[in-house]
C-alpha cells in the first residue's frame, strides 16, 4: 500500500464532508482564478494595445494619479525632440466621451491623432483609410464600435454637437482600439475645447547607437528634461507596460480582484480548518494507534496535511477548470467582445493552484499540530 | 550495573511507578523486573491490579512517574521520543486489536511498515507472508468489520510482528476468543518463541497461558507478589 492510498481511503470514508470542503475550495479558487485572470487579460490587453504600433516610450504628465488626467502643451514636443536617441514623436489626445447607442449610453475611447504619423503605418482598414487632413472634421471607427452604432464609411457621427465624416473602418485585436475612434488631433482639441494640451507623446528611439538599454536611458533624459530657463518639464516616460502597470485603474481592478480573492480563499480555508480539526477530533482512537505502532509525528503531520493537500488541489483543479470556461463563456458575450481574449494566463492558473497548496498547509496546520500531539496511550487504555 | 547483565537484559525496569490523576489511583507501584531476551512471561493479577498499565510502560506507550526502564541497556524514560523504539523494537497486540476500520486486514498489516525502508510492494509482500503466517491469508480483503473476534486477533497479531519485533507485548490475547481460537493463537505464540526466538510478555486471566509459559508474574495492586519459573511438571 502507497501512503497516497492511506489518505485516499481516509478521504472517501466521509465523503459528502469531503466533496463539501473541495467544493468550497473549487468555488474560492474559480472565483481567485477568473477574477485575477480577467484583471490580467485586461492590463494585457491595454499593454498590447498601446505597443502595437511600435511605440518603445509614452511621455505623459508627471505627479497626476490618472494618466488619463495627464495635460502637457503640445509645444513640448519640440523639447522632446532635442532628446538624444529620440527618433520618432507623435503626440495623441485621449478622451472618454460617452455615446448613446440604442438608448444606451456607453463610454467610448476617442484618441486624436495627427495625419501622417507613425502611428497610422501599421494600421489595418476593413474599410476606407487614414485620414490625411488635420483640418477636415473626419474620423475613423474601430470595427467593433463601427458595427454596434451602425455606421460605416461615408455617414456621419456627432461628437459634442459637430458632425464628423467617417472616413475609415480599421480592425485590432485589441477591444481598446477596436471599440474606439481615431480623430484629427486638432478637430478632437476642437471639440473638447482642449485648447493646445494633448495627453502625452509616443516615441520611437533611435538603435542605430546599438546600446541595449537606449530606452531605459531616454526615459531618464525626459524624466530630467527642462524648458530653456531651465525649469524642469515634469514628465513621466516609460514603455507602455509600465505606464499601464503604474496606471491607477489598472491597481485598483487588480487590487479589487486580490481582495475579493483573498476572501473566497479565506472562507475555503475556514471550511478546510473545520473539516480536518472534525476529522482529527474523530479519528483520535486511531491516531493513537498510529503513534503507539511507532508512527513519528511528523508522518502523522504528513498523513493530515498530506489529506488536506489533496482536498485543496484536488478541488483547486476542478475551480481552475471551471474557472477557464467561465471566461471563456464571457469573452464570447457581446459586452466583453475584445476587452477579453478568453485566455487566462498560464500564471493565473499556477496561482490559482499555489493558493490551494497555501490554503491546505494554513488551514491543515492546527489540525495537524493536534494530531500530532495525540499520545499513544490515548486510545488504549479505557477503552 | 556490570556490562555482563547488561548483555543478558532486553528490558529492565526499575522501582517504576505510575499513578492516575483522576481518582489518585496507584496502577503500578514501585515494580522492579527484567526481562532477558528470548524469554516467555506471563503477567496475572486480578482486574485493576495494573496489568495493562504495566504493559503500557513497558511498550513505551506511557511513562511512569517515577522510576526507570531500560531497553538493551538504554534509558527509555529519558528519551523524547520512543516511536523508533516501538517502530521497530516492540510489537504491541491490544487487549481490543485496534485495528483500523476502514482498512482491510492486508493495509492493517502494512500501516508499521511506514516507518520501515520497504517499498509499496515490498510492504504489501511481506503483509501477505504475515497474514499466512498467523493463517488468516484468506481474509486479507476483509475490512475487522467483516472478521470474526478470533480473525482479529489474528491481524493484530500480523500487524505487531510487522517490522520483526524482538519483543511482543499482549494484552490479554485470548481474553475475547472461544477456547479453540484461543489455544490457535497460543500455538501460534508458542511457535513464534520456539522458532523465531521472539520474547514473549503475555497479560493474561488465563491459567493455560500461564502454564504455557516460562515464566509466571504475579500482579497485586500495582506490586509484584510472586515471580517464578514454571516447571515442567507445571506445564
Ligand atoms: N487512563 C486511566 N485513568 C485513570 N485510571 C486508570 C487509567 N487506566 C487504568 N486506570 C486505573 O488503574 C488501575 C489499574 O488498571 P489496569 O488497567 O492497569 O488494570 P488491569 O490489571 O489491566 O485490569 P484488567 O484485568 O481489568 O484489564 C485500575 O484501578 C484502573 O481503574
Ligand atoms: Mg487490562
Amino acid at each position: 500500500m502507497r501512503f497516497l492510498t492511506l489518505l485516499w481511503i481516509n478521504l472517501t470514508r466521509r465523503t459528502s464532508r469531503t466533496v463539501l470542503t473541495s467544493g468550497g475550495i473549487a468555488v474560492a479558487v474559480a472565483t481567485a482564478v477568473t477574477l485575477l485572470g480577467i484583471a490580467e487579460d485586461f492590463r494585457r490587453s491595454a499593454i498590447q494595445a498601446l505597443s502595437a504600433r511600435s511605440v518603445e516610450i509614452l511621455v505623459v504628465e508627471d505627479g497626476i494619479a490618472n494618466t488619463m488626467d495627464s495635460e502637457l502643451d503640445r509645444a513640448i514636443a519640440e523639447h522632446i525632440a532635442t532628446v538624444p536617441g529620440v527618433a520618432d514623436i507623435s503626440p495623441g489626445l485621449i478622451e472618454m466621451i460617452d455615446f448613446t447607442v440604442d438608448d444606451e449610453v456607453i463610454p467610448v475611447l476617442v484618441n486624436g491623432w495627427l495625419p501622417g504619423t507613425f502611428l497610422f503605418n501599421d494600421m489595418s482598414f476593413v474599410a476606407g483609410g487614414p485620414f490625411t487632413s488635420d483640418e477636415r472634421p473626419a474620423v475613423l471607427l474601430g470595427d467593433t464600435l463601427a458595427e454596434s452604432i451602425g455606421k460605416g464609411v461615408g455617414d456621419t457621427v456627432r461628437i459634442q454637437r459637430e458632425a464628423f465624416e467617417v472616413v475609415g473602418i480599421y480592425e485590432n485585436a485589441s477591444s481598446f482600439e477596436s471599440g474606439g475612434m481615431i480623430l484629427p488631433l486638432t478637430q478632437l482639441q476642437r471639440a473638447m475645447v482642449r485648447g493646445n494640451y494633448v495627453t502625452g507623446f509616443s516615441l520611437r528611439v533611435d538603435h542605430s547607437s546599438g546600446e541595449t538599454d537606449m530606452i531605459e536611458r531616454v526615459c531618464d533624459r525626459l524624466n530630467s528634461l527642462t524648458d530653456e530657463n531651465g525649469e524642469l518639464l515634469r514628465l513621466k516616460a516609460g514603455t507602455p507596460a509600465q505606464l499601464v502597470n503604474a496606471a491607477v485603474f489598472m491597481k485598483i481592478a487588480q487590487g479589487m480582484a486580490w481582495l475579493t480573492s483573498m476572501i473566497a480563499v479565506g472562507v475555503g480555508m475556514l471550511g478546510m480548518l473545520n473539516t480536518m480539526l472534525m476529522a482529527v477530533v474523530e479519528r483520535t482512537k486511531e491516531i493513537s494507534v498510529l503513534r503507539a505502532v511507532g508512527w513519528k509525528r511528523s508522518r502523522v503531520v504528513s498523513m493530515i496535511l498530506g489529506e488536506c493537500m489533496m482536498l485543496s488541489v484536488g478541488g483547486a483543479l476542478v475551480g481552475i477548470a471551471a474557472a477557464v470556461t467561465l471566461v471563456r463563456w464571457l469573452s464570447t458575450l457581446p459586452l466583453a467582445d475584445r476587452l477579453l481574449t478568453g485566455e487566462i494566463a498560464p500564471t493565473i492558473l499556477l496561482t490559482g493552484l499555489g493558493l490551494s497548496v497555501v490554503v491546505a498547509l494554513i488551514g491543515g496546520a492546527y489540525p495537524a499540530l493536534r494530531a500530532a500531539q495525540l499520545r499513544p496511550a490515548q486510545g488504549i487504555s479505557h477503552e | 550495573m556490570s556490562s555482563a547483565t547488561a548483555a543478558a537484559e532486553l528490558i529492565r525496569v526499575k522501582n517504576v511507578r505510575k499513578t492516575y490523576p483522576d481518582g489518585n489511583v496507584v496502577a503500578v507501584d514501585g515494580v522492579d523486573l527484567t526481562i532477558e531476551p528470548g524469554e516467555y512471561v506471563a503477567i496475572m493479577g486480578p482486574s485493576g491490579s495494573g496489568k495493562s498499565s504495566l504493559l503500557n510502560l513497558l511498550g513505551t506507550l506511557d511513562r511512569p512517574d517515577s522510576g526507570e526502564i531500560y531497553f538493551n541497556g538504554e534509558n527509555v524514560t529519558a528519551m523524547p521520543d520512543t516511536d523508533a523504539l516501538r517502530a521497530h523494537k516492540i510489537g504491541f497486540v491490544f487487549q481490543s486489536f485496534l485495528l483500523l476500520p476502514t482498512l482491510t486486514s492486508l493495509q492493517n498489516v502494512q500501516i508499521p511498515m511506514f516507518e520501515g525502508r520497504l517499498s509499496a510492494g515490498q510492504r504489501e509482500r511481506k503483509a501477505e507472508e504475515l497474514l499466512h503466517a498467523v493463517g488468516i491469508q484468506h481474509r486479507a480483503h476483509h475490512r475487522p468489520a467483516q472478521l470474526s473476534v478470533g480473525e482479529r486477533q489474528r491481524v493484530a497479531i500480523a500487524r505487531a510482528l510487522a517490522n520483526d519485533p524482538v519483543v511482543l507485548l499482549a494484552d490479554e490475547p485470548t481474553g475475547n476468543l472461544d477456547s479453540r481460537s484461543g489455544a490457535a493463537v497460543l500455538d501460534l505464540f508458542d511457535h513464534l518463541h520456539r522458532d523465531r526466538g521472539l520474547t514473549l510478555i503475555i497479560v493474561t486471566h488465563s491459567d493455560e497461558v500461564g502454564q504455557r509459559a516460562e515464566r509466571l508474574i504475579r500482579i497485586t495492586d500495582g506490586r509484584i507478589v510472586d515471580d517464578h519459573r514454571v516447571q515442567e511438571n507445571e506445564k
